[in-house]
């Protein structure tokens, strides 16, 4: 069963159409990333998914619960770190902690302790006094704590030097390897997800434009470097697989997921030379279109 | 451990460390029978996520670089041994970058193919003339 379950769901607001038609499932266990540009409606879709906004139509699940039926019980299995989050100002690190063990059913405070203490955070400073990066990593370190089975994460290591985003990132993944825990992040940070998630998902004009594991994916996709006259552009759009092609001075730049074998049969290709294809590349010949 | 990962370079996480192991064990900076750290250890020093250490080791084992036995570590298996058919596309593929490269200078396929020879000449000469100076001196 997956961890989050989305079908066919929409959102507008007023007139304006921000989600349309988004299917997505979120296998229990994974690091999932939903990469999207600045206004995709990332948040969006994360804020539906906790109950704070309604969708417009479609279906949703967490945990194999449908949107809004989650009890209470239900809602302590997850935990939700926003981008920029109100914390007790006045209270003390150690404070705060303490103020949220009283509050969740399965605060686990070694591992609080484990945490804070991976983090260097001074228990007695108060929350205030905190620099951005040492707030981030308290938000980690509390939600961590209270041992979520879903841990979703609005752009993690925001505003993380990175000596301390090293050690953000080793948390989480330390944290996470474990089968009976979900991680969905959005990020705008694609050389992030690439590195800390199994799966990922891009929305990008109101749809999710692709998603599924990343290596697979990233191993069916291929950029080749096409040399052959401008004639020859038709011709290579034409080809089934091929998402984007760019115009060079002596050739084409295409992208998707396709052979190179596939490229020479096209009429007046001289060469054809395939090059590596990172998630940053496969995110750009989505955004950037044919 | 020295294994870097570059974002940036637009080679998937994975290949870059099953590169850089197979390079360490090329060069002879890794042996047959080093151990190298687990998936969850070797992901954790990189901060990347563990199954793509374990897809890098998938590679690398079938790739007959490392062995796996169940349950006891990852281990060195020595130089990796190429089949007849991986040896023949590499070279192929150094050939075409030689080839490549000679057309981007001005250069026929011919004088590419001089050029490799003359190389190969130079060198046979020079091994030649190291076993002429060890003679002399003893």
């Amino acid at each position: 069963m997956p961890a989050v379950e989305i079908a066919h769901l929409t959102k507008r607001f007023g007139t304006l159409s921000v989600l349309d038609g988004i299917d997505l499932a979120v296998p229990a266990g994974s690091i999932f990333g939903l990469l999207g540009l600045n206004g995709a409606g990332k948040t969006t879709l994360l804020r539906i998914l906790l109950g704070f906004v309604r969708p417009s139509g479609g279906d949703a699940s967490i945990l194999g619960w449908p949107l809004g039926r989650l009890s209470q019980a239900e809602r302590a299995r997850i935990a939700y770190v926003p981008e920029t989050m109100a914390l007790y100002e006045s209270m003390r690190v150690a404070e705060l902690a303490r103020f949220i063990a009283d509050l969740h059913p399965h605060w686990d405070q070694a591992a609080a302790h484990r945490y804070m203490d991976a983090f260097d955070l001074p228990p007695a400073r108060r929350v205030g006094a905190l620099s951005r990066g040492m707030r981030t990593q308290l938000q980690l370190a509390l939600a961590l704590a209270t041992q979520p089975e879903l841990l979703i994460i609005d752009e993690p290591a925001a505003g993380l030097d990175p000596v301390h985003r090293r050690r953000y990132l080793q948390v989480l993944l330390e944290a996470c390897a474990v089968p009976e825990r979900t991680v969905l992040i959005t990020s705008q940070d694609l050389g992030l997800v690439e590195r800390t998630c199994d799966h990922f998902a891009l929305l990008h004009e109101r749809r999710i434009q692709v998603a599924g594991p990343i290596s697979e994916i990233l191993d069916s996709e291929r950029r080749l470097i096409v040399t052959a006259p401008a004639g020859a552009g038709a011709a290579l759009s034409a080809l089934a697989g091929v998402r984007q092609v760019r115009a060079e001075a002596h050739g084409f730049l295409v992208t998707g997921s396709i052979g190179p074998e596939e490229v020479r049969t096209v009429a007046g290709v001289v060469q054809v030379q395939s090059i590596g294809l990172s998630l940053e590349e496969l995110f750009w010949s989505y955004v950037e279109g044919g | 451990m020295w294994i870097r990962i570059d974002s940036n370079s637009g080679v998937p996480i994975y290949r870059q460390i099953a590169a850089q192991i197979e390079q360490a064990v090329l060069a002879g900076v890794l042996q047959g029978g080093d151990k190298l750290p687990g998936v969850r250890e070797l992901a954790l020093e990189l901060a990347v996520n563990p199954a793509t250490v374990a897809k890098a080791y998938e590679g690398l084992q079938l790739g007959g670089v490392i062995e796996q036995p169940r349950g006891r570590g990852t281990f060195v298996l020595g130089r990796p041994v190429l089949e007849e058919a991986q040896r023949r596309r590499r070279l192929l593929a150094a050939a075409e970058s030689l080839l490549l490269e000679a057309e981007r200078l001005g250069f026929s396929a011919d004088e590419a193919l001089a050029a490799l020879r003359a190389v190969t000449l130079a060198e046979r000469e020079a091994d030649a003339g190291g076993e002429g100076d060890e003679h002399a001196g003893s």
